[in-house]
């Protein structure tokens, strides 16, 4: 209000120790639910980082095949002569795709392997160190499961009973449930003993409509946008891991608020004889009741400013103890979050409030 | 004689119930005309801040009338009671009741803007009221920079800032020094005399006796006749005489606060002196 | 008289209670994250948890069932049974598939198992035990997928008729559906051979699993065993996000204890320096600053608990998927941690009241 003293402020800021103290508690809450959520919001980006950076435009997939995660597709190669030769295909290029377990120093690791031609699409997007594969031995492996491993270029290792040389480092090829881990197509044949078919045939096109309907009536496969693959994987990993996530998400949310309420509330019983006197002078219900919630959304803004620093440092933190987590918050998600939090604070806040309103002016004179 | 600013008509304020019924405050009668000082005195628990909260409508009587400008304000509906708390009455606590948030300013223009006046009206009030009253180089600090004196006189300053005919004061004094208790109980006085207000003071400190132009006796919650008070040669203190602990001396009957003091007056009085208020350490009752 | 003690001994309650309330409030967000977390991870192995095996057999080299293909020579079987300390010994067929109806689908163990054997499902809610044909579903999945008894699902490329409905044996990862071994062989196209063995055993389990791992190409685990390493697989691919997310929680549960409990004191502290004032020393200060962070936390823990607990019991109603589950473990790792940063929160503000001069906490800054 202007022209007003200030009061609800200048009650917080009375006590510095007692504020930070209440700042410190309720930014360390609403900081929880953003770290859990930007942990969410990041595995659901992080787990179609393939389908989104490979750079196909198309991928043509067994039919009823709708995400690499909850499906097992498996396409013959010999349609591949097929794609190629349709008008606005500028190339295509088979992959293989398959969970495999790595076995590293009798610890084992499973693995996304990914099988794909030397200098066609499937392969990494992006090498920190080394090169692709190209000879039947050779592999690409995450920098930072490579890094967790003590394994670097030219170090080796053993799957599915092969020897394998590590040739190079790729960037962004992890999720948090599983690394990539690139080999040659031939390689990947062989191990999974699938002779003559391919997981999926990468199409790079620049009339994506136009050349899918021509794949779908010539070869009777099922081609997909990566868009779309993408957005069918996020669900299957929703289906899966949303029950919990959200109901831990939710819970964070509420003691969030719970958090705020509680501080306004002691903050209020602490000042019991102040609110006396404000009455005393004169003060009805509804400014006493305003002062609260002043408070408590003065406390909550600020909670949520000093959250968003405690998440910027969580995710920090995260990223170098387990990079495999990725945090995505998008200023949206903080707002929506933030807001959400002062809302349920200020429901919560009603009954501290209430209780001042009934509270008699006469409490001046009470030793509290 | 013009008509009482302030009075009570049969107040009466009942705690509890049946076997654990307490009369704080019975059958009271009480006036106090324009630029007049009432002092109510009376022991601990005798009833006078009950008295004085109801006088203020702090606190609803279980019955009776408390006529400010001939209006009950016993009677006035409760949500309109925060609005004739700001305009009607000014308080003075003993403890100051200051807001140790705000600084001595903003606890003068709260009051102010809790009866409606914000903005630069409000502050121009506010520094000239706490000017007049010498404090116009301590405006922008907090209470716990300020003197015992100088918490009392913002507070004055904050009780007199909507103008109030009413200014209540509850042990203005007892939580000073006497020299600045001195002061303040003029400045009191100068007040009622000056602006016309009434002002009704409660304490145990009877150096307020000068400056009021009534005393009151307030014990059990009623008022007990002057004529009947006497004062302890022990310890100073008013003595109502009515079942006070007393003894026949040479001077006629005395009466004491306590029996401690009775005690310690005979034993004085055999061993060839009486003991007085002079050389007797009094033990300052809050 | 207004009664001061009474009134500071009701707002010390009110204090006291803000207090409990709030370490309650952080204990619950620890409980039951890390419950949440606990249940998740319970379920994934539920199959080899609720099995009346106490020895599982596979193939060597795989330990476990998720994401693991295991393969047997059906005549293992009888060379198993032969084992001295093997009561009974039956194979069960495996395969991983998508359980596909109408309303949607659900990634799916396949477990092929001997009619009347005990790999089948444990319990029936509805129904009947498969037949050729047919196949016994989870009845969250039933209820999820809104299949009914005598409905006909899609897995493994083919469709079967749902002969009956078992329970508890769907977790986050995947959902256990059940036919008959042969079935499954047909429908995989293999032959004499079996995914795993089921032993159980008169004796004890690890001495037979140690007799049984002789046999060449296998690997024999203990039931308890085998669990942990199926759920030290999930939790890598799946469940290590929730453990993440309930880490975070304890951390930051733990230092909202350690704050409520500062602040509790903090407002305390003219109440501490009236008593060093009257001749409390340092050890008796502490001792009182500690015995109230006991008592609070000693509170507050128990709330928390049945707090947990009914939160269990709402999700049980409304997501009978997710499972709550509060450990002793993690009653223990939340008391101790909040124990001890109880004691840092008492203790660090003490050391304001060591360095004040006793008087200065009668003054009054109002």
């Amino acid at each position: 209000m202007l022209g007003r003293v200030p009061v609800a402020r200048r009650m917080m800021t009375a006590q510095p120790t007692r504020l930070v103290v209440s700042l410190l508690g309720v930014g360390a809450a609403i900081g929880l639910v953003l770290l859990l959520q930007g942990l969410w919001n990041g595995q659901l980006e992080q787990i179609t980082a393939y389908q989104d950076e490979v750079g196909a435009d198309l991928f043509v997939a067994q039919p009823g095949t709708e995400s690499i995660l909850g499906d097992r597709s498996a396409v013959p190669l010999a349609t591949l002569e097929q794609i190629t030769a349709i008008p606005g295909v500028q190339r295509a290029d088979p992959v293989h795709i398959h969970y495999t377990v790595l076995d590293l120093h009798g610890e084992k690791e499973f693995v996304l392997l990914v099988g794909s031609d030397p200098g066609g699409l499937g392969g990494p997007w992006q090498l920190s160190s080394g090169r692709t594969a190209s000879s039947p031995n050779d592999a690409v492996l995450d920098r930072t499961f490579a890094d967790e491993h003590d394994l670097d270029v030219g170090s080796e290792f053993q799957m599915g009973g092969r020897d394998f040389r590590t040739v190079g480092l790729s960037e962004g090829t992890r999720s948090w449930m599983t690394s990539l881990l690139f080999v040659t197509a031939e390689t990947a044949r062989d191990m999974t003993g699938s002779a003559g078919v391919a997981t999926y045939l990468l199409v790079q096109t620049d009339q994506p409509g136009t050349v899918a309907s021509e794949i779908r009536t010539r070869t009777g496969l099922d081609p997909l946008l990566p868009a779309t693959l993408a957005e069918n994987d996020r669900e299957v990993l929703a289906g899966i891991m949303e029950g919990p996530v959200l109901l831990m998400i939710g819970i964070t949310f509420a003691v969030a608020a719970l958090v705020v309420a509680l501080t306004v509330y002691s903050g209020v019983v602490e000042r019991l004889r102040e609110y006396g006197i404000v009455k005393a002078m004169g003060a009805g219900s509804w400014v006493i009741v305003q002062l609260v919630l002043g408070q408590t959304i003065l406390l909550a803004i600020a909670g949520s400013g000093l959250g968003y620093l405690m998440y910027l440092g969580g995710a920090w933190l995260v990223a170098l103890a387990r990079p495999q987590f990725w945090f995505l918050l998008e200023w949206r998600d903080v707002l929506v979050l933030a807001s959400a939090a002062i809302g349920m604070a200020l429901v919560a806040a009603i009954i501290p409030a209430r209780h001042l309103g009934r509270l008699e002016p006469a409490t001046v004179y009470r030793g509290w | 004689m013009s008509e009482p600013t302030l009075a009570a008509r049969q107040l009466e304020k009942t705690y509890g119930e049946d076997a654990t019924l307490v009369h704080a405050v019975r059958h009271v009668d009480f006036e106090v005309e324009p630029g007049e000082v009432v002092l109510i005195m009376g022991p601990s628990g005798s009833g006078k801040t009950t008295l004085l909260s109801m006088l203020g409508a702090m606190l609803r009587p279980t019955s009776g009338e408390v006529l400010v400008n001939g209006v009950d304000i016993a009677a006035v509906p409760e949500a309109r009671l925060p609005k004739l708390r700001a305009t009607t009455f000014g308080f003075v606590f003993q403890d100051f009741n200051l807001l140790g948030a705000l600084t001595a300013l903003e606890n003068v223009e709260l009051a102010l803007n809790l009866a409606g006046t914000s903005g630069r009206t409000a502050r121009e009030r506010a520094e000239e009221l706490l000017a007049r009253l010498g404090l116009a180089g301590r405006l922008t600090f907090r209470p716990d920079q300020l003197s015992g004196g100088e918490k009392q006189r913002v507070a004055i300053a904050r009780a007199l800032a909507n103008q109030p005919p009413v200014i209540l004061a509850d042990e203005p004094t007892a939580n000073l020094d006497s020299k600045i208790g001195h002061e303040i109980a003029r400045l009191l006085r100068a007040i009622a005399t000056e602006e016309q207000r009434a002002v009704v003071m409660v304490s145990h400190d009877s150096r307020l006796k000068e400056v009021a132009d009534r005393v009151v006796w307030l014990e059990d919650g009623v008022f007990r006749d002057l004529d009947d008070m006497t004062t302890d040669p022990v310890c100073g203190m008013s003595v109502h005489s009515e079942g006070a602990p007393h003894l026949q001396a040479e001077e006629g009957i005395l009466y004491f606060c306590s029996r401690a003091c009775r005690d310690e007056y005979a034993a004085a009085s055999v061993s060839g002196r009486p003991p007085t208020a002079s050389d007797v350490n009094i033990p300052n009752e809050a | 008289m207004v009664p001061v003690a009474r009134r500071m001994l009701f707002t010390d309650r009110r204090r006291a209670v803000l207090g409990v309330v709030g370490v309650a409030i952080a204990l619950v967000m620890v409980l039951a994250l890390d419950g949440i977390f606990a249940g998740t991870t319970r379920q994934v192995s539920r199959y080899i948890d609720t099995s009346p095996a106490d020895v599982f057999v596979s193939q060597e080299g795989v330990r476990t069932i998720h994401m693991a293909i295991s393969a047997i020579p059906a005549r293992v079987v009888d060379r198993v049974s032969k084992v001295r300390g093997v009561a009974w010994a039956e194979p069960v067929l495996f395969a991983s598939d998508a359980l596909r109806a109408a309303a949607g689908r659900r990634a799916s163990y396949v477990i092929g198992y001997q009619p009347g054997g005990r790999g089948g499902p444990q319990t029936l809610v509805e129904g009947r035990p498969p037949e050729t044909g047919e196949m016994v579903i989870d009845d969250s999945v039933a209820r999820a997928l809104d299949i009914n008894v005598g409905d006909e699902v899609e897995v493994l490329g083919r469709s079967w008729r749902v002969s009956g409905l078992t329970t508890g044996m769907t977790s986050i990862v995947n959902t256990s559906v059940y036919v008959t071994f042969d079935d499954l062989a047909q429908t995989l196209g293999s032959r004499d051979v079996a995914s795993y063995i089921l032993i159980g055993t008169g004796a004890d389990p690890q001495s037979v699993a140690d007799r049984v791992a002789v046999i060449p190409g296998v690997e024999a685990q203990t039931r308890p065993r085998f669990s942990a390493e199926e759920r030290t697989v999930v939790k890598e691919m799946s469940t290590d996000l929730l453990s993440l997310m309930s880490l975070a929680a304890l951390l930051v549960g733990l230092a909202v204890i350690g704050l409520v409990l500062y602040a509790t004191i903090i407002s305390r502290l003219r109440d501490i320096g009236v008593m060093k004032a009257i001749g409390l020393g340092r050890l008796g200060l502490t001792r009182f600053v500690l015995a109230q962070a006991l008592w609070t936390i000693g509170t507050a823990l128990p709330l928390a608990v049945a707090v947990t607990f009914g939160i269990g019991a709402v999700v049980a109603a409304l997501a009978p998927d997710i499972d709550l589950v509060v450990e002793s473990a993690s009653l223990l790792r939340a008391g101790a941690g909040a124990v001890l940063v109880g004691a840092i929160g008492v203790i660090s503000p003490l050391i304001k009241v060591w360095r004040v001069d006793p008087a200065t906490v009668f003054r009054r800054a109002s």
